[in-house]
Order: C-alpha cells, then sequence, then structure tokens
C-alpha cells in the first residue's frame, strides 16, 4: 500500500516534471550524490581518526602527522562538500519555486476567471503559499533523504564487510536488511502521520468551524454547550488516538531499538574480540573496531532523518490534486489577439467532454442568444470561446466579459474604468453617458478621482451601467454576457436590457440569460440541452 | 497538569544522556580492551552498556507517547481558553486567519516537545559533562569547555537571527495574502488587462508574487543549516585540535579516547538544538498574534418580544452610505424588504439584529433599545453556516433540549425529508450539503428556536420555483404568531407579505407609511 502509493506519487512528479521541462530528477540526483560524497570522506576522516588513536593506545605513540593531516584534510572536505550541498538545495529550491510560481502565472493568465471563480481566494492562496512550496520541499527534502538512505547503508555496510565479514553479517542479520527497514520506517511514520496528524487537522478544522460562526453561537447562545462539545470531542478523539498512535510509535522505536542496540553489540563485540574472549571471524585491531564503532550510527541515522521529513510526503499527497487543478493542463500557444474578429465556424465543436456542437458558426456583428437551464453550461460555452478552456476550437479577436455581479475594484472610478489602460478623460466622461451614468457622475464629489469604497453609494443596476462603461471603453469586438440582469427587479432589467441592445449593436455579443429578452434583436438562439448545444436561427425559441 | 510536561522533559534527558554515555562507554570499553590490563572486569562495562542501551530505547518511546499525548492535551487546553475568550464576541478576521489561529494554538501548546525538551536536555546534558570531565580531570577537558561555549555563541547568534526573521516573515505573508485576495477578487477583470498584451507571458508581471515571502523563510532555514554546518565544523575542528594536544601527553590512556569521541559525535547529539531554537521563536511569534486577536464584542440584551410593533427611526447602518430608514414594523406577520443587490437590506436586516453598529433607533412598543443583539431575535444568514457536526447538533447547537420530533417535523415543512437522518453527520470533510439544503437547514434551525423576531436574508436565492414555494409557506405559518422580516430581491406569490418596503427608493417617513397603508 505504502510503497504503491508511493510508485504513484513519484511517477506523478516524473510526468509533472517532463510536461513542465523543471528537469528536477537530475539536480535531485546530484544533491543525492555529493551528500554521499560527504559522508564518504567523513568515513574516511573515521578511518584516520581510529588509525592515530590505535598508535596512541596499542603503541604507546603519538599520532603521525601525516596521519593528522589526512585525518583533517577528510574532515575538511567533508564538511566543505556538506556545505556546497546545502547551497545547490537552497538555490535548487528557490529556482523551482520561481519556475512553478512562473508557471502557475502563465495558467491564471489563461484559464483567468473560468478557473478562479471554481474556488475561494483562500484556496489560491493555500496553493500558492503552501502546496508549492511542500512540492518543492518534498522534492529537495525527503526525496533527497529517500536516495541518500537508500545508498548510505550499502555503503557502510560495504566498509565493515571488507574490515570484518563477521560483524557485516552480523548486522545484516541484527538489522533486518535494508529494504525492510524501509518499510518499517515508511509504514510505521505513515501509520503515525496519518492518524495523529489526521486527528490534530480534525480538531483544528472543527475549531476553525465554530471561530467562522461565533455570531451564530452568540445568537443563539450557544457558546458553552458548543465549548462543552468542543471538549468532549478533543478528550474523545484524543484517547482514541493516543491508542492507535502508540501501535505506531513503536514501530518508529523498532528503529531506535536496532541502531542504539546495534552500537552496543558492535562495542561488545569487539570488545570481546579484543580481549580474546571470542574467536570468530577475523582478527580484529583496534584500529578497525573502533571505525567501525564510529561508522554503524552512519548506517541507520540516515534512516531516521528520513522518518523525520516524512511528513513532507503527507503534505504533497493533499497538494496533488490542487496542483493538478493548476498545472493539470498547459496553456496552448497564444492566438494572436490584436486579429479583428470576422468569423467563426466548425462543423464539430467540443468543450473538454462537457459540451459538444455541429455546425457551429459565427459571423462578425451576430447577436447569440444562449439558453438552457440553470447548470447545463452556458458559462462554460462562453469560457470555452473566449479560450479560457481547453476546447477544440475558440474565438480570435478581443472580447469582454459582463458578469451577473459587476465587479466595483476599491480604487478610484477612474481606475475602474481604465484597469491599467491609458485612456482620455473625454472618454471616460462619453462611456459614462452612453450608460447612462451622466447624472450619476456628476454629483461625485472629485469626479473622476472618486474613490469607490467597499460599499459605494451605487446601486446594483448602476454597478451594472458602470461595467458596461468599463467593456465600452475596452473597445473589443465581442462581448459575453453572462446574466447580466440576473440579481435585478423586472423594471430594471428591462431598462438595462433595452441599453444594452443599443451600444452593442455594431459588436457581436453572446448573452446568456434565464429572463424576457426582445427576440427581434438577436440573430441566433443557441439552446443548450443534454451536454448539446443547438443552433436555431433567429426565431428559435428560448423561453420554454 | 506540568507534572507530564516535566516527565517527558526528564525523558528526554535520560534518553539523550544515554545515548552520549553509550558513546563513550563503548569507546572507552574496546580500547582498554585492546590493551587488556590484568585483572581487568570486562564484564561489567559490557552490562552497563547493554543496560544503557535499554534505558534509551525504553525512554526514547516513552518520550514519544508522553510527549504527544500531552501535545494533544495542550492543544485541547489552548483552544478551550481561545474560545472562552472569544465568548460573545466577534472576529474581524479572513478565512486565513481563522486557520492561523489554529495553527498558533497548536504551536503554542506544543511548546514542551518542539523546544523546551529539546533545548533542555541538551544544555542540562552538556553542563553535565562539562562538570563532570571538570571534576575527574579528564584530559582535554578544556575542548569540552570551547564546545559549550561554542554552542552559546551559535545559539544566541541563530536565536537573535530567527527572532527578526520570524516576525518579517508573518509580515511578509499577510501582505502577501492581502495582495492575492485583490487579485483573485478581481478575476473577473483579468481579461482586460490581458487583452492590451499579445503573450501570456506580459500579463505575468501584474501578479502578485509570493517571492519575498519564500525567500524570507528561506533565509531562515539558510540561517538554521549555516549554523548547524559551522557549528558541525567547529567541533570537528575541535577534536582534531584534541589529537593534536593530546600528542604531545606522552603517555596515552584509554580515557584520552573520550574527548575526541564525545566531539565527533556532537553534531548528532547538538545538532536538533538550532531547529529547536527556531521553534522557539515560532512559539514567540503565535504567542504574540493569539495575544492580540481582533475580535468585537456582541453585546447581548435581554429579550423583548414586541407586543405592538417594533420601529425604526433615522436607522443607517455605519458605513453604508445609504439614507436613513423610517419604517415600523407590526408584531405578527411578514414584511419584506426589497430592492436591487447592493441597496443594503441585508446590513439593515442585521443592524435590527444588533449585529452592526447603527445610528438611529430601534423601538419596541415604543421603548427604544440600546445597541447590542437581542436575545431571541434571530437573524439567518445570507450565506447558511453549516455547523460541522450532526443534523441534530446544527438544528439545536444550544442543545436547549428540542425533541426529535419537533425537529423532524419543521425539517418535513421545509420538505427536507433527505435529512430525515439526525445523527447524519454534515458540514466539511462530511456530507456536503447543496447550497439550497444549506439554506432551508438554517431556516429550520431559526424556526426550532421560537424566535420573538425573525429575521430572514435571501431565503429564496438559489431555490427552484417548488421549494421557494415550499419555504414562503413556513414563513407564513411563522409569521401568523411572531415578526418575520424578511430581505429578498425574489418574492414568491405565495409569500403573504403584510407589507413590503423597497430600499432602492430614495424613502422618507411619509413615503414608508404611504407603503404600509
Amino acid at each position: 500500500m505504502t510503497t504503491k502509493q508511493e510508485q504513484t506519487l513519484s511517477a506523478w512528479f516524473k510526468q509533472f516534471d517532463r510536461a513542465h521541462q523543471l528537469s528536477v530528477s537530475r539536480q535531485l540526483a546530484a544533491v543525492g550524490l555529493v551528500r554521499c560524497l560527504s559522508l564518504v570522506f567523513l568515513i574516511l576522516g573515521f578511518y584516520f581518526f581510529a588509525l592515530g588513536i590505535h598508535t596512541w593506545i596499542v603503541h604507546q605513540l603519538p599520532f603521525s602527522s601525516d596521519t593528522i593531516l589526512k585525518m583533517a584534510l577528510c574532515f575538511l572536505v567533508s564538511w566543505l562538500i556538506q556545505g556546497g550541498s546545502h547551497l545547490l538545495v537552497q538555490r535548487y529550491k528557490q529556482g523551482l519555486l520561481i519556475r512553478l510560481e512562473h508557471q502557475l502565472a502563465r495558467s491564471l493568465a489563461w484559464q483567468q476567471h473560468a478557473l478562479i471563480r471554481q474556488q475561494s481566494p483562500f484556496y489560491w492562496q493555500s496553493l500558492w503559499l503552501k502546496h508549492i512550496p511542500s512540492l518543492v520541499n518534498w522534492c529537495f527534502e525527503y526525496r533527497v533523504q529517500q536516495l541518500v538512505a537508500t545508498v548510505m547503508p550499502l555503503l557502510v555496510l560495504a566498509v565493515i564487510f571488507s574490515v570484518n565479514y563477521v560483524i557485516g553479517i552480523g548486522l545484516i542479520f541484527a538489522l533486518p536488511v535494508v529494504p525492510l527497514f524501509m518499510i518499517i520506517v515508511g509504514k510505521g511514520a505513515a501509520s503515525q502521520h496519518k492518524k495523529h496528524f489526521t486527528a490534530l487537522n480534525r480538531l483544528g478544522s472543527l475549531f476553525a468551524d465554530r471561530l467562522n460562526a461565533l455570531p451564530l453561537l452568540a445568537s443563539y447562545q450557544a457558546h458553552n454547550k458548543q465549548s462543552q462539545l468542543l471538549t468532549n470531542a478533543s478528550t474523545q478523539l484524543n484517547e482514541r488516538t493516543m491508542k492507535v498512535v502508540s501501535v505506531a510509535f513503536l514501530s518508529n522505536t523498532v528503529l531506535d531499538f536496532f541502531a542504539t542496540l546495534s552500537v552496543a553489540l558492535v562495542a561488545v563485540f569487539i570488545g570481546f574480540t579484543l580481549l580474546g574472549e571470542l574467536k570468530i571471524g577475523p582478527e580484529i585491531s583496534l584500529h578497525h573496531g573502533l571505525w567501525i564503532l564510529l561508522t554503524v550510527p552512519l548506517l541507520l541515522s540516515e534512516m531516521k532523518r528520513l522518518g523525520q521529513v516524512y511528513h513532507q510526503k503527507a503534505e504533497v499527497e493533499a497538494a496533488r490534486a490542487p496542483l493538478d487543478k493548476v498545472f493539470g493542463e498547459l496553456p496552448p500557444s497564444n492566438h494572436d489577439k490584436q486579429e479583428r474578429f470576422t468569423h467563426f465556424f466548425t462543423n464539430k465543436f467540443s468543450v473538454d467532454g462537457l459540451l459538444t456542437g455541429t455546425n457551429v458558426s459565427v459571423t462578425r456583428g451576430d447577436k447569440i442568444r444562449v439558453c438552457g437551464k440553470s447548470g447545463t453550461g452556458k458559462t462554460v460555452l462562453l469560457e470555452a470561446l473566449a479560450g479560457q478552456r481547453l476546447a477544440s476550437a475558440q474565438l480570435a479577436g478581443t472580447f469582454v466579459w459582463i458578469h451577473q455581479s459587476p465587479l466595483i475594484m476599491p480604487g478610484s472610478l477612474r481606475s475602474n474604468l481604465t484597469v491599467g489602460r491609458v485612456l482620455d478623460d473625454n472618454a471616460l466622461r462619453d462611456a459614462l453617458h452612453q450608460v447612462e451614468l451622466t447624472a450619476w457622475f456628476e454629483v461625485l464629489p472629485k469626479g473622476l478621482d472618486t474613490i469607490m469604497s467597499n460599499y459605494p453609494a451605487l446601486s446594483g443596476g448602476e454597478a451594472q451601467r458602470l461595467s458596461l462603461a468599463r467593456a465600452l471603453l475596452s473597445n473589443a469586438d465581442i462581448w459575453f454576457l453572462d446574466e447580466p440582469t440576473a440579481h435585478l427587479p423586472e423594471n430594471q432589467h428591462h431598462r438595462l436590457s433595452a441599453l444594452i441592445a443599443t451600444i452593442t449593436r455594431d459588436k457581436t455579443v453572446f448573452w446568456a440569460s434565464h429572463k424576457y429578452l426582445p427576440a427581434n434583436y438577436f440573430s441566433q438562439h443557441w439552446i443548450i440541452s443534454n451536454k448539446h448545444i443547438i443552433c436555431c436561427p433567429s426565431e428559435g425559441n428560448c423561453d420554454e | 497538569m506540568n507534572k507530564h510536561a516535566l516527565i517527558t522533559a526528564l525523558l528526554a534527558l535520560i534518553h539523550g544522556a544515554a545515548g552520549l554515555t553509550i558513546l563513550i562507554v563503548s569507546s572507552w570499553f574496546i580500547a582498554i580492551s585492546a590493551i587488556a590490563p590484568v585483572g581487568f572486569n570486562y564484564v561489567i562495562p559490557a552490562v552497563v552498556i547493554r543496560g544503557l542501551a535499554l534505558l534509551r530505547i525504553a525512554s526514547g518511546y516513552a518520550y514519544m507517547w508522553l510527549g504527544h499525548s500531552d501535545l494533544l492535551r495542550r492543544v485541547a487546553e489552548q483552544r478551550m481558553s481561545v474560545f472562552a475568550t472569544l465568548k460573545q464576541q466577534k472576529l474581524n478576521n479572513k478565512a486565513w486567519t481563522i486557520e492561523a489561529l489554529a495553527n498558533h494554538t497548536e504551536r503554542l501548546a506544543s511548546a514542551w516537545i518542539a523546544w523546551v525538551s529539546p533545548l533542555g536536555s541538551v544544555s542540562l546534558i552538556m553542563l553535565g559533562l562539562v562538570t563532570t570531565a571538570t571534576l575527574f580531570a579528564l584530559p582535554g577537558v578544556a575542548f569540552l569547555w570551547t564546545l559549550l561555549f561554542a554552542w552559546t555563541v551559535c545559539l544566541c547568534r541563530m536565536g537573535i537571527f530567527a527572532i527578526g526573521k520570524v516576525s518579517n516573515l508573518s509580515h511578509d505573508e499577510t501582505e502577501f495574502r492581502q495582495q492575492s485576495e485583490d487579485f483573485f477578487s478581481n478575476s473577473a477583470l483579468w481579461h482586460l488587462v490581458c487583452q492590451q498584451h499579445e503573450d501570456y507571458e506580459d500579463f505575468i508581471p501584474q501578479t502578485p508574487s509570493a517571492e519575498k515571502v519564500w525567500i524570507n523563510s528561506s533565509h531562515q532555514i539558510a540561517g538554521l543549516l549555516i549554523t548547524t554546518w559551522v557549528f558541525q565544523g567547529m567541533t570537528l575542528a575541535l577534536a582534531v585540535g584534541a589529537v593534536v594536544v593530546g600528542n604531545r601527553y606522552g603517555v596515552y590512556t584509554p580515557i584520552m579516547l573520550v574527548v575526541p569521541m564525545v566531539l565527533l559525535a556532537a553534531p548528532d547529539w547538538i545538532g536538533s538544538s538550532f531547529g529547536a531554537l527556531l521553534k522557539w521563536t515560532e512559539w514567540v511569534q503565535s504567542k504574540k498574534e493569539l495575544q492580540s486577536i481582533d475580535a468585537v464584542p456582541l453585546l447581548t440584551l435581554c429579550p423583548i418580544p414586541p407586543k405592538n410593533d417594533l420601529e425604526i427611526k433615522e436607522f443607517s447602518i455605519h458605513g453604508r452610505n445609504r439614507l436613513p430608514i423610517n419604517t415600523k414594523f407590526p408584531a405578527k406577520g411578514c414584511v419584506v424588504l426589497t430592492g436591487e443587490s447592493g441597496c443594503g437590506k441585508s446590513s439593515v436586516l442585521q443592524g435590527i439584529a444588533g449585529m452592526l453598529p447603527y445610528s438611529g433607533t430601534r423601538a419596541v412598543d415604543g421603548r427604544s433599545l440600546s445597541t447590542g443583539m437581542v436575545s431571541g431575535w434571530l437573524y439567518v444568514e445570507q450565506q447558511p453556516i453549516v455547523l460541522s457536526g450532526s443534523i441534530k447538533l446544527n438544528l439545536d447547537p444550544s442543545g436547549s433540549g428540542i425533541t426529535e420530533s419537533a425537529m423532524g417535523n419543521v425539517l418535513a415543512a421545509l420538505s427536507l425529508n433527505t435529512l430525515s437522518d439526525l445523527s447524519e453527520w454534515v458540514g466539511n470533510e462530511a456530507r456536503l450539503l447543496s447550497g439550497g439544503e444549506s439554506k432551508r437547514l438554517t431556516l429550520a434551525r431559526a424556526l426550532l428556536a421560537k424566535p420573538d423576531v425573525l429575521l430572514v436574508d435571501e431565503p429564496f436565492e438559489g431555490l427552484d420555483e417548488a421549494t421557494q414555494n415550499v419555504v414562503a409557506h413556513a414563513l407564513n405559518r411563522f409569521a401568523g404568531e411572531k415578526l418575520v422580516v424578511v430581505a429578498s430581491h425574489v418574492i414568491p406569490d405565495s409569500l403573504d407579505s403584510g407589507k413590503t418596503i423597497d430600499l432602492s427608493e430614495p424613502m422618507t417617513a411619509s413615503a414608508s407609511s404611504i407603503g404600509s397603508t
């Protein structure tokens, strides 16, 4: 189970790596290699140290200056390489973060509102601040550690075997073989993590849930009851968790057990051999004995460290679905947006398994009404035509959206109209005039520089007019209207619809709406039902 | 309470000390075995080594077990105390600050296991080692003193560095959260910006970047790595130094092995203390954040059921820029506040409930009320709040003992038969209710509480026509006894509204009284 998940996770990442041309695998191998190299020099340093101690104790002679020099050199090299590997990891991590952020920005620029509207800003922030870094950490900490923890025991065993095969065989038997160990660590950490941390998470979300509902609890006078409930829930959950976790900790202790015991037993074995009490295998000197004693802890310490970063794997598991949502599809190559829209025809139109249509055609200046019950995919269709979703074809040209709820940004009126473009004040006034906002505009205290607060003295109808003015100023060919009058009362709806009809006379318009609209305005009616787009001539009837 | 924590710390100490002692005794043991003096008793050291190994394993397990059990209990306690201080309060916060609050409490609770025990045990072991070595005049004891000194310097340096970084980090993160929240909420306008460019790449400069946060947090980690690395270098250098100095002695005893061995192993048993220091800085930060929770008290008034009428005069909500409203609601019946979206229907309802600050007066039967929420007046939110818990808990959050049959009746009256299993768990990470279901569930909760005044925000939004009628009937029935004020831009014909107030029209006292006739 664990290994299977492991495979799919790394297989998933392999694909991810290839799709986004991150070439992380090579960097990963490089870091792993450097880390191992540093440990090799450390072991070499231990060799010279043990040699010197041997001459001290057994021959009662000082370290030769040659030995000291070699030992110091090995330690220095090992230390420098270690520093280098830290540097490498930091640089690779930062690089990957920046590249992923860049890809994210590309994805956002492509799918825009079609993607963002599906989740709350909080969701996207979590993706950005938590999931992306957790992927990067997993890559350069967990996976590197995994590599080192696999290579190092083999290396250490090789050293020990070359010195004394009895201890080598003993270690292989005393410690379960390396892969088995990996499973123990993996399983132990996995179940510990799952049980322990899901419990903590669940309590955390329960806590956050009640904090969100504070005013509700106050008005129902439910605070005491809920607080008691939370206490009970945590006590119960804690008791249950501790029962399961006790077992999970055991498998972690097994690792500690072998690590400690192997050092102790090796020490006793070497001591007894030196004393002549035990005569198994080749002769052993203090030099070799001490070297083995110093090296044996390395057999397990890297595995222990793997257990310490285990949580990173769980975090990536959690991040996988959100990351796939954004990075799953690569943005298609850019179409030329500067081109003026002339016409569009496709005999087989399909939107990523969501909608299909045959003989879909649009000519410049068409007014197309899009209808269908709610939830049939009117918005999806418009988004596909605008190129914000994967579809077999999309319109070429500039477009503008008017959504259900007009978006008024907190800045000035001018910035709300220009949205970053440089536009002449007269053009702004003219646009406000066209959408019949002149009377409203003239009483504003600071004219175009009036700040629109979060609660503007602007009615829903007025706000929608403002977004129409913004759309007019964009000078786009194609207008996507997604129920622009949904939240307005009947009489407002009629007035605004008539206004839209007037100002979009020479545009290409797609208008999705439930409400009654003048039929003579439209040149086509597209009806969506059963995931299919039916294109009707102008007299087609939308109002079921 | 603190007994558990102290035991945990003690166990950590035993675990660490046993590990280090094994190393010292083992190396000494094999060294002395190599020269095997006459009458050397090898049994005792061998037993001691094995005994220490068992002690280390046992204390390691006990430490993990007790530490985590203590952690779980502390998290619960910490949260309950935060929750208790927030009684009758409202958080002025966004989704992420609430999540952060959950994290802060966890960090605060994990103090013992995260930094007190590791830091405490390392410093005690260190002091113990140095003292013992000095008492027994161990060869090379000066190097142990130097190690202690180096460790203290590294620790202080790291502490000063990290404490500055951690508050920077939280500042940058908040900044990015705010920036990106604005950015994401404007996603509907991105296409206008995008179209000014030919390529996706050109839109990217407009996108906020978390780079600053990442660089900051990578600095923090780099600080930890550098400190650990520098310290490791120092110990290796000290080990070499100890050997060089030892060389001058002329006589070499097995005991001389101890100091170099301790120095070589130092990164293993001391290294973790630097990570613990980072946890300490996080703890300090969390403590600070928890002390400055941005909460507003919600005053609660005694129940005041209107006998004749409820009147609002020159009533306007702070910060909403709306004309003041004057109107009178009857003690029984249904009144509808209507008007297009953004005209302030919802805030007026919340103002009447006393959940938003207002100017003007609310008066019951001619008696004006002070500010605050009136018990027994319930506001039903536009965005339904479903508590994660059972349906029963959602219907009776205060545990006032509403019978299951009463719950069943109300659910049936709102055609919520799909929720008839009252023990079913709903909300996050359980059964997710549809918008319409959540809406009716919260209405059912309000109806069951039998409020004196029921203020309902957009109850019909997102419901199909048949369900709208069901909800309208339920409201009609309740309005037979009590006052129901509904804010809605959709008004089904089946709703018996005695009076409709259109808030999109400028309103004066006379205009509203015309509406009421």
